[in-house]
Formats: structure tokens, C-alpha cells, sequence
């Protein structure tokens, strides 16, 4: 992508809709969901002659927790409506696994370890601009890259979002503006928890500033 | 039957000396101050099997037990060990011979013995020069497929016989209650827990994640160190070490359990072999079996504390370890 070029063509439409090639650039806090993963039993096997199920040591139900972060956008116009836009979010939730129902009443604990998450993605936005209120929807896919305490070991996936947001403009120039959106991610790979290969559904919203140019 | 067989342990006439001893639970001896491994430097294993039937299990049968059981060790994926039946011999084991012998021996006495496995070995270098194994033939033994009631499967018990002719010590890895008399296996997750499961069952034919790590400690290639990785940490009560504290590993991944010690006064334990990832860890007193089928009494074995979890989640990098866990556990 052409910065300087792009800068230099860079003209609103009158006061509501950018034309083709204005760019937007944008960032704020980030809030992303948990998830739960699969209850872990810690079994050992049965002594026949005292029973047939298996003697749980304990049980763990193992989560990667919510958490705030920080993500920033680079869009680019390609009509007054449609603009197509790249993404970095960053955040540092925790794993976390609760044990509980222990075979010698270990008390329940929760063991955490924190992760550094990146999500790089890219986004199709369609914009209802009118006025200063600008609401939009959007749909894209990412990359997952989650690196694992003391950088031992770095999980990576892949995901799709859809959502919506707002978008609020400043001024009578309006070039800045204020941006709030709500996406929900399903998320293949990354760090997981169980034995399960599934998408896990994980809800983000994230609130900041917008400036165009 | 069944009650007396609930109550049997097997031992081993080598005990553990504390001090530098890594996971799992190995043979270990002292040289020169230090703490080195028992184990085999020169590969195949040849070992002799004695010609001696006992009611249910011909010498042949029992042969091709051993042979098996031998085999389910040399197989485990990324093992460098194999072994060799040199032929059959009239000659009984536990002589010191230098010749490895395994089979049936009448001990009576021993009655809560099942089998027994002893050593020879170089003092400065801990290699393995000679094991024997016997088999207790006061018990009733089966090779048959699916077990036989109230009968000692062979095969079951050989495995656990031949980790310890590796260099294996007992693992924790079990919950007992005490009975008159002694103690019964609730359950396990170690072929080489000290005490046997009830006779009739053919459960124990196959390795468990403690075992498998165990061996892998000992024998594993380069390539399977490089892909397994290892916890190193302290198990503390008020501040001070605690020794003889049974640490447990826990991957919730695959549900894996593997086990280890700590050894000394500093309440230090190193558990290797383990699969890269998250890990839970929980420390627990040694009161499930015991004390000296785990230690000598070298080792200050403290059982005054409640088990506990560690607050931390442990992640197990990929050929290295986890340093600086700490367990914090209170008195009873
Ligand atoms: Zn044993």
C-alpha cells in the first residue's frame, strides 16, 4: 500500500461520504471474550475389585479468560460506502484451569498462566454514513498468533469475524471521529485446552478514535 | 485369596538415594558425593530365562511372557533400548553371576512379595552390569489372554519387574486405603506403582504415561529429548523445603499424569519427559503406600501437609524446562 500517494489524493465528498482512496486510520481498547474448554479429568485406572469407573484424582475446567488489549485499523476508501481495512489487536488474557472435586480435598485452585495474543486481520466494511453518525457493518478473516508463557511455545490459527459498529465525526471538518464496534470471531487453532478441534466463538468490542485523510 | 493378593507388594533390593535424582522415580546410587542413574550402557539386554514351570505357566509360556514384556518397554517411541533372551538356564536367579536370570523362585516367606529384582552394577558409574528377577512361585500365576481369577497375570507383573531391571524406582502414582493387614489399590496409573492390583486382572500389560516418561528419562533418544521438555521447582511449607512430597503433572490436554519427587531437604523436584504445553501440578505427602518403597532413609520423608495445587500454570516448553515452581503447601 502507497501512503504518500494516496495522502496526496485523499479529498472528503462533501461533508458526509469519503470518496474512492481516502484512507482511515483508527485505534482504541479492546475488550475480547473467554472461552471454556473441556472439562480434564486426572484419572487413574480402577482396581477392579473396588469399582469400574475410573478414580478421578481431580477435575480441571480449563478457560482462556477475557481480556483488555489494544487494536488499531488502516482503511482504505474504494467507493463513498465500501472501504477495505487492515488490523492488529493485542491483548494478554490468561489460561487458566480451576481444579476442583479432589480425590484427597486438595482445595480448589485456579493455576493461570498469561499469553500475549495477536490478532492480524482484514475487514470489508460497508458504511450508512449520514451525517455525523455513522453506523457500518463488516466482515473479514484473520490470523491467530498466541505466544505462550516465557515464549516457549507460539500457537497459531486462523479466524472469521463479522459485526458492526459506529462510527461518530467530529467538527465540521469531520475527519475525526469517534469509532465503537462489536464483532464476534470464530476462532479455528490457537492454544487449546482439550482434545477438541473446534472453532471457538469469541465475542470483542473495542471503542477508540478515527481520523481521515 | 483375593484378600491376601489386594495386600501384595513387590521390592526392589536397590533403594533410592536422595539428592539430584531426576523425575519420575529412578534407581540411583552415590558416587564421590553425587547422585547418578542406575542403567544399562551396553544394549541389547541379554538376559536368561530358567527352565522351572510352576502350576498354569510352562517354561516356554513363561519365556515368551518375558519376552513380550521386554518388548512392550523396547517399543516405547523414542526409546533407545532393546533386549535379547540368551536361552534357558538351570541356574536359579538372584546369583550374583553376572549373568542376568529370570524365573520362578519359592519364597514362601515373602508372602506380600510377587516378584523381586535385584542389581549389579559399577558404584562409580551407575551402569547396570547384571539384574535377576524372580517370581514368587507360592503365588498363581496366568499367561492366559484375558487373565484368570484369582491368578497373578505374569505378564502384568514381568512389566513391572522390567522397569525396575531398567533402572526404575516405584512411582506414586496411586491411591490405596489401608485394610487389616495393609493396603489396597484403589487405583493407578503407573505399571510401577509399588502395590499390585487385585490377581485376575490383565491391566497392568499396558505402560502409562508415568512410565512411559520414566523410561524416556533414562533411555530416550536425542530426538525425543528435544521433543519433550521438563518442570523443575520446590515444594514449600512455611517457607522451608519439604522432602519426600510426591509432585504430580497434569496435562488437561491429553489427560496425562506423570509423577516425581522431591528428594531432598530443599524440597526440590525435577519431572522430565513430559509433553510440551500446559500443565497443572499438585503436590501430595507419600501416604499411599509405603515410605521405603519409594526412599532409603536418607531421605527426611515429610507427610505433614495437605495436598495442594500449584497457582501456576506450568507451560512445558519444547525441549527445555519450566524453572522456579513453587508448590505452597500447609501443615495438617
Ligand atoms: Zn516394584
Amino acid at each position: 500500500m502507497l501512503v504518500v500517494p494516496s495522502i496526496a489524493r485523499a479529498q472528503l465528498v462533501g461533508r458526509d461520504l469519503p470518496r474512492m482512496g481516502t484512507f482511515e486510520i483508527s485505534g482504541g481498547a479492546l475488550w475480547s471474550g473467554g472461552y471454556s474448554f473441556e472439562t480434564a479429568l486426572a484419572n487413574e485406572t480402577r482396581n477392579p475389585t473396588t469399582g469400574t469407573a475410573p478414580l478421578t484424582l481431580f477435575q480441571g475446567k480449563p478457560r482462556l479468560d477475557t481480556a483488555t488489549g489494544a487494536e488499531a485499523h488502516l482503511g482504505m476508501y474504494l467507493g463513498r460506502r465500501v472501504s477495505i481495512e487492515g488490523g492488529v489487536q493485542f491483548s494478554r488474557p490468561s489460561l487458566t484451569v480451576r481444579t476442583s472435586a479432589d480425590f484427597e480435598n486438595a482445595p480448589e485452585t485456579t493455576a493461570a498462566s498469561p499469553i500475549t495474543q495477536y490478532v492480524i486481520d482484514g475487514s470489508l466494511l460497508y458504511q450508512f454514513r449520514s451525517g455525523r453518525l455513522g453506523p457500518f457493518v463488516s466482515v473479514g478473516a484473520g490470523y491467530l498468533r498466541q505466544i505462550l508463557e516465557n515464549n516457549s511455545i507460539v500457537e497459531t490459527g486462523n479466524e472469521i469475524h463479522g459485526g458492526g459498529g459506529v462510527k461518530y465525526w467530529f467538527g465540521g471538518g469531520r475527519r475525526f471521529g469517534f469509532r465503537a464496534e462489536a464483532r464476534v470471531s470464530s476462532r479455528s487453532g490457537g492454544v487449546s485446552l482439550d482434545a477438541l478441534a473446534k472453532r471457538r466463538l469469541v465475542p470483542a468490542v473495542s471503542a477508540g478514535l478515527v481520523y481521515l485523510f | 485369596m483375593r484378600r491376601i493378593a489386594s495386600l501384595l507388594v513387590c521390592l526392589v533390593c536397590v533403594v533410592v538415594f536422595g539428592g539430584g535424582v531426576e523425575a519420575y522415580l529412578k534407581l540411583g546410587t552415590r558416587a564421590n558425593g553425587r547422585s547418578i542413574s542406575l542403567q544399562w550402557k551396553q544394549l541389547p539386554i541379554r538376559y536368561f530365562v530358567t527352565n522351572r514351570s510352576v502350576s498354569g505357566v510352562t517354561a516356554t509360556q513363561f519365556q515368551q511372557t518375558i519376552a513380550h514384556a521386554f518388548s512392550t518397554w523396547d517399543s516405547v517411541e523414542g526409546v533407545a533400548l532393546s533386549s535379547q533372551f540368551a536361552g534357558f538356564t538351570s541356574a536359579p536367579p538372584l546369583d550374583d553371576d553376572s549373568v542376568s536370570v529370570i524365573g520362578f523362585a519359592n519364597r514362601p516367606n515373602l508372602d506380600r512379595v510377587l516378584g523381586q529384582t535385584s542389581f549389579t552394577f559399577d558404584v562409580v558409574t551407575g551402569e547396570l552390569v547384571e539384574s535377576d528377577i524372580f517370581f514368587n512361585a507360592s503365588f498363581q500365576w496366568s499367561v492366559a489372554q484375558a487373565g484368570e481369577t484369582d491368578r497373578f497375570d505374569l505378564e502384568s507383573i514381568a512389566l513391572h519387574e522390567i522397569g525396575h531391571l531398567h533402572g526404575l524406582g516405584h512411582s506414586g502414582l496411586g491411591e490405596t486405603e489401608l485394610r487389616a493387614g495393609g493396603r489396597r489399590v484403589l487405583g493407578a496409573e503407573a505399571v510401577m506403582f509399588p502395590i499390585a492390583f487385585s490377581a485376575g486382572t490383565t491391566l497392568d500389560r499396558t505402560l502409562r504415561a508415568d512410565d512411559i516418561a520414566g523410561i524416556r528419562d533414562l533411555y530416550g533418544t536425542d530426538t525425543s529429548r528435544r521433543a519433550t521438555g521438563s518442570i523443575s521447582g520446590r515444594v514449600t511449607k512455611n517457607g522451608v523445603g519439604v522432602a519426600g512430597a510426591h509432585v504430580v503433572a497434569f496435562n488437561p490436554s491429553n489427560g496425562k499424569l506423570v509423577g516425581g519427587f522431591t528428594l531432598d531437604d530443599d524440597g526440590s523436584f525435577v519431572i522430565a519427559g513430559l509433553d510440551p504445553g500446559p500443565q497443572v501440578l499438585r503436590a501430595e505427602p507419600l501416604d499411599d503406600a509405603e515410605t521405603d518403597s519409594f526412599f532409603d532413609a536418607t531421605v527426611n520423608v515429610d507427610v505433614n501437609f495437605k495436598p495442594a495445587f500449584s497457582t501456576r500454570l506450568i507451560v512445558v516448553p519444547i525441549g527445555g524446562t519450566a524453572r522456579n515452581v513453587e508448590i505452597k503447601v500447609v501443615p495438617k
